[in-house]
């Protein structure tokens, strides 16, 4: 690892100002990404503005409709909160399956989505939900969908001297089942697969979205609903076949030292079968 | 003679009792010291250079802008080996074919090789320096696999073939080949044996290549001078490396002294003379003491297990009796021999195990390829060969419609048999252990619950381990009671300063606090030919036992000696005693002996080679059941239940036996499931955790149960057999099978990621004809 300065910044003005003007300077909150690139030498910034001490950053703010989650906030801190577990609780259960409980600690919600790894658990449910991503600048602040934030592999909407302040996640009503598979070999998950059906009170589809990520370069909405919206909940099987084979052929994957393409194609399929029965599952549970 | 002895007396006090371990306490608190915690006084760094290309000729190294950085002491070439101040005789080790250069030159045969390498005053300025070292390569045609390797007119690896190691043993090979080693072991008559078969299985089966992943990466530090060395280094056979290290740098032996501290992992990583002999050449250089500490991707390139190829032909009757077993396996050895040569010839009788044969063929083949080196691996090319037929009977016991287990009783050598020509007879009861894990197993046929699909499979182990018998041991017993132990076997976690602690506590009768085992020192301690090879509480523990007996003998010696009357004296509870009821402290003998200033007693004890005519002198026995979870849409494999029963003889700490038996078998999930190392072209593909996927606490079966059977007629201390390598050979088959059971396809390849299952699916519904359900599986 090459030497490197660490600052300490006031506030969040100042941790921009820091970004803008220091050279090859990065934001470090967690470190669980930064430096382990930085050991392997894929990144190698002369200065790490740590932005961990800003309060600002480091809000967690639940209510019925909405879960607002400051960008420093770590994975642990999401997995302990009862809150969270009472109004969303699959964001609660993938936050505790990330990483291993070292990372989770350390880990921010943060540093995951703006570090943009492609197998990023949180990511693909931020995609799916339309979670809100804010962003505090030299030129102001703004918010985004999560699908705009996210533009590839490590690479997102970020501008020099921006920071990420904080995600908005909707919080899911009764009417909405949700579904989520991870299929993990190695280190990360190779495929994720997140589904959510929504019904109406005469429990017709009303609607259904999935997305998948880890095999796909961002995580990727992969079906519109069609096929399904419409359809009575306890008719829903064929629909989910047709979206889940639609899914599977339609899935930006290639073969690498994860897997063949074709074997890629197989998880997805599978996957967002799964992740949508169980979405169909929740929903009527939710009901009874 | 010791009180348990006399009528009455009390059994084994310390033997088979799961004390504590004597280093537990430290290692839990951080205060053990390994070799990369050691600080010499004066002490430099060093970082090596590697080579970038699978084959080729150095055409210049320079060293400018590396030797300008502030810091930076000396930089060297395989040029400067011969050179004053290095001075080095030889630059070329290895134990069995002396083939490996300290560094590089001209030729470069694997990415990774060390070139060159740097000493600077710190780590990172040794790592920084080595990253400015200009290397020009000119390439050459690399064979980058076995295939590329055994072609025609295949570029060689090794032009000549090279000097023989100390290993010994014939190891031919054949002219202008990448075959380094080829060793052949056969009786009866194939063609016969196959004539009477009333069926013909014939299968090919592929084992990866795959890392001991040892917690601790290679380290050591040289302090040399023109007189000699002293090296601390996490090492398994420090006595061997002292060995080389005299023949490379013209040292007397005495003036070579290896010091192995705690070792932290070895697994046949750390077995034989590693990076040691370059950072004597780097001391010498730096006239400094150096460390050179590896990260665990350069680890990785030092030593693994061979990937292999083979063909199995077996014959067998309609009552499942084994008529002929024909079997040709390719070990792929790397760039290096290593133990590639030993590794061929142990997989020859580590294939065919136990089983009564009137004829077989084994031959095995260890093969140069540009890739790193493969060497020694808990149980050498035994998983691998073993893999292969085990799981061939699991199909034969299939297709015959016999029970895999009784299938295996039919076969396997009764006690007494020389069903090895020129070998030791079958020394256990090995339908005994058949019996047991049938016992201990769940029954098959339980039902998964949807999408998981079941399968039980079942493999037996029969291994030649502890080749080389010879350990020495020195025991000090001083005037309070208290027992100092020296051997030559390195503590690697696997317990052996527990173990022979607890044995000289029990023949001495004192307390196990009373007893300290120092940390392997090749100066001051006794000689031993290796840790590894299941032998050390066999052969370095019987060594213990006979130098604490030595001890004890001489105190009744001397006691008789002192006492008139009649009756013979023994020991018992710290003191020697007489039949009519004197007793005297063994303080208060040794003082007698000494005078008042005291002294010591010191015992030696030795066992040799001699003393086993007919290797082994055990076999090593392990078999395992395991039951499997499949999920046939994605081929996840689950191991949900494993079952092992290994024959100890007799276990001397109950609790590490089976940390031994269960770290085995856990490490044999590993190239089972998910362990392999990948290359492309030469390149290393997998270089890091994060792409090689050891076995977690959430890969262990939820049910894993190990039995142990003991007969106490092994030749070690007290009956004891070695242990430690035997349970990880039958892992592989006993889960293959187990998948193919439950999927109803065959499995050509390790390790069963779940592509690697999902393809054979895909093969067997193809070849069927039946199409892909994945999604009605992902439904049901």
């Amino acid at each position: 690892m090459k030497r490197f300065h660490v600052h300490t910044p006031k506030d969040v003005g100042q941790a921009c100002r820091m970004l803008t003007e220091l050279e090859d300077a990065t934001a470090y909150a967690g470190g669980t990404e930064l430096i382990l690139a930085m050991k392997e030498g894929f990144l190698q910034p002369k200065n790490l503005i740590d932005i961990k001490q800003l309060s600002d950053l480091n809000e967690l703010r639940v209510s019925r409709k909405e879960i607002e989650i400051g960008a420093t906030v770590t994975h642990r801190r999401i997995e302990r909160s009862d809150e969270i577990r009472h109004v969303f609780p699959l964001l609660r259960s993938v936050e505790a399956s990330v990483g291993n409980v070292r990372v989770r600690v350390s880990g921010t919600i943060g540093g995951n989505l703006a570090f943009a790894e492609p197998h990023s658990d949180i990511a693909s449910l931020a995609v799916l939900f339309g979670a809100t991503i804010s962003l505090v600048g030299p030129g102001g602040a703004r918010d985004l969908q999560a699908d705009r934030f996210l533009l590839g592999p490590f690479e997102t909407e970020l501008e020099p001297g921006e920071l990420l302040k904080s995600i908005r996640f909707p919080v899911p009503g009764r009417e909405m089942g949700v579904g989520y598979h991870r299929f993990v070999v190695k280190e990360r998950p190779l495929v994720v697969a997140c589904a959510t059906i929504t019904i109406d009170e005469h429990a017709i589809v009303r609607d259904s979205a999935a997305v998948i990520a880890g095999a796909t370069p961002v995580p990727t909405r992969c079906f519109s609903g069609a096929g399904l919206v419409g359809e009575r909940l306890d008719r829903a099987e064929r629909g989910i076949e047709v979206a889940a084979r639609e899914a599977a052929r339609t899935a930006d994957v290639i073969t690498d030292l994860e897997g063949g393409e074709d074997y890629k194609r197989n998880l997805v399929e599978v996957l967002v079968a799964r992740a949508l029965l169980d979405a169909r599952t929740d929903v009527g549970r939710n009901r009874s | 003679m010791t009180d348990r002895d006399r009528p009455g007396g009390s059994a084994f006090s310390w033997v088979g009792r799961p004390v504590d371990r004597v280093d537990g306490l430290e290692k839990v608190t951080g205060a053990a010291r390994f070799t990369s915690d050691i600080e010499v006084p004066g002490m430099l760094h060093a970082a090596i250079v590697p080579s970038l290309y699978p084959a080729g000729v150095i055409e210049a190294i320079r060293f400018d802008d590396a030797l300008s950085v502030r810091g930076v002491h000396a930089a060297i070439s395989a040029q400067d080996l011969a050179q004053e101040p290095i001075g080095c005789l030889d630059p070329s080790y290895g134990p069995v074919l002396r083939d490996q250069p300290i560094l590089a030159g001209p030729l470069v045969r694997y990415v990774g090789e060390p070139v060159a390498a740097i000493v600077a005053e710190d780590a990172r300025l040794a790592r920084e320096a080595a990253e400015l070292v200009e290397v020009q390569i000119s390439q050459s045609p690399a064979v980058t696999d076995l295939e590329g390797a055994l072609a025609e007119n295949a570029p060689l690896v090794h032009s000549s073939p090279p000097e023989q190691g100390d290993f010994g043993g014939a190891f031919a090979a054949p002219d202008h080949s990448n075959i380094c080693a080829a060793h052949e072991e056969k009786k009866g008559d194939i063609g016969k044996g196959l004539s009477e078969a009333d069926e013909v299985f014939e299968d090919e089966f592929e084992f990866p290549s795959v890392y001991h992943y040892a917690m601790e990466p290679h380290s050591a530090i040289a302090e040399a001078n023109e007189r000699g060395v002293t090296i601390w280094s996490s090492c398994q056979h420090p006595h061997v490396v002292a060995k080389d290290v005299a023949r490379m740098f013209g040292f007397p032996l005495s003036g070579v002294r290896i010091i192995a501290t705690y070792v932290g992992g070895g697994f046949g990583s750390k077995s034989f003379t590693h990076i040691e002999p370059l950072v004597v050449a780097l001391s010498l250089a730096a006239r400094r003491p150096v460390k050179l500490a590896l990260n665990v991707s350069e680890a990785m390139r030092v030593s693994r297990r061979h990937g292999a190829r083979m063909k199995i032909r077996s014959g067998v009757t309609r009552d499942g009796l084994l008529t002929a077993m024909d079997i040709e396996v390719f070990y792929d050895t790397g760039a290096y021999a290593l133990t590639g040569p030993v590794v061929a010839a142990k997989g020859c009788f580590r294939s065919i195990g136990g089983y009564e044969l009137s004829n077989y063929r084994v031959r095995s083949h260890a093969v140069y390829v540009n890739t790193s080196p493969a060497g020694s691996f808990r149980s050498i090319g035994g998983p691998q060969a073993a893999w292969g037929v085990e799981a061939q009977l699991n199909r034969i016991a299939l297709a015959l419609g016999i029970d895999p287990f009784e299938l295996r009783r039919r076969n396997v050598a009764v006690r007494g048999s020389e069903f090895r020509p020129g070998r030791r007879t079958m020394d256990a009861d090995l339908r005994k252990n058949l019996d047991l894990l049938e016992t201990v197993s769940p029954a098959a046929d339980d039902i998964a619950e949807s999408p998981w699909r079941r399968g039980m499979g079942v493999a037996l182990a029969v291994t030649d381990p502890a080749a080389r018998a010879t350990s020495t041991a020195i025991l000090k017993l001083a005037t309070d009671g208290s027992v100092t132990v020296s051997v030559g076997s390195s503590e690697l976690g696997q317990g052996i300063r527990t173990v022979v602690a607890q044995i000289a506590a029990e023949v001495l009768d004192v307390a196990i606090d009373m007893v300290r085992v120092l940390q392997t020192d090749t100066g001051y301690g006794p000689y031993d030919t290796s840790t590894g090879a299941s032998r050390s509480t066999t052969m370095t523990g019987l060594a213990v036992q006979r130098a604490a007996e030595d001890i004890a003998r001489r105190l009744v010696t001397y006691a008789s000696e002192c006492w008139e009357g009649e009756g013979e004296p023994w020991i018992a509870g710290g003191s020697v005693h007489h039949p009519d009821g004197r007793k005297i402290a063994y303080g208060d003998a040794i003082r007698q002996m000494f005078g008042q200033d005291g002294g010591n007693i010191i015992g030696v004890g030795a066992v040799t080679e001699h003393e086993f005519p007919d290797a082994p002198p055990f076999w090593e026995i392990a078999s395992g059941a395991a039951t499997v979870l499949v999920d046939a849409a994605t081929g996840l494999v689950r191991v949900l239940s494993y079952q092992g029963v290994s024959d100890l003889g007799k276990v001397m700490n109950p609790v590490m036996a089976e940390g031994q038996e269960a770290g085995a078998i856990v490490q044999g999930l590993g190239h089972s499931l998910s362990e392999s190392l990948v290359w492309e072209a030469g390149e290393p593909l997998v270089t890091s955790l994060v792409d090689y996927r050891v076995p977690r606490f959430v890969d262990i079966p939820s049910s894993f149960t190990l039995e142990s059977i003991e007969d106490e007629n092994g030749p070690g201390p007290f009956g004891a057999k070695g242990g430690g390598e035997g349970a990880i050979v039958p892992v592989a088959a006993a889960i293959s099978s187990g998948v193919e059971a439950a999927l109803g396809v065959r499995l050509r390849r390790l390790p069963l990621t779940p592509e690697e299952v999902w393809r054979a699916m895909q093969d067997a519904s193809a070849s069927t004809g039946s199409t892909s359900q994945a999604a009605a599986e992902a439904q049901t």
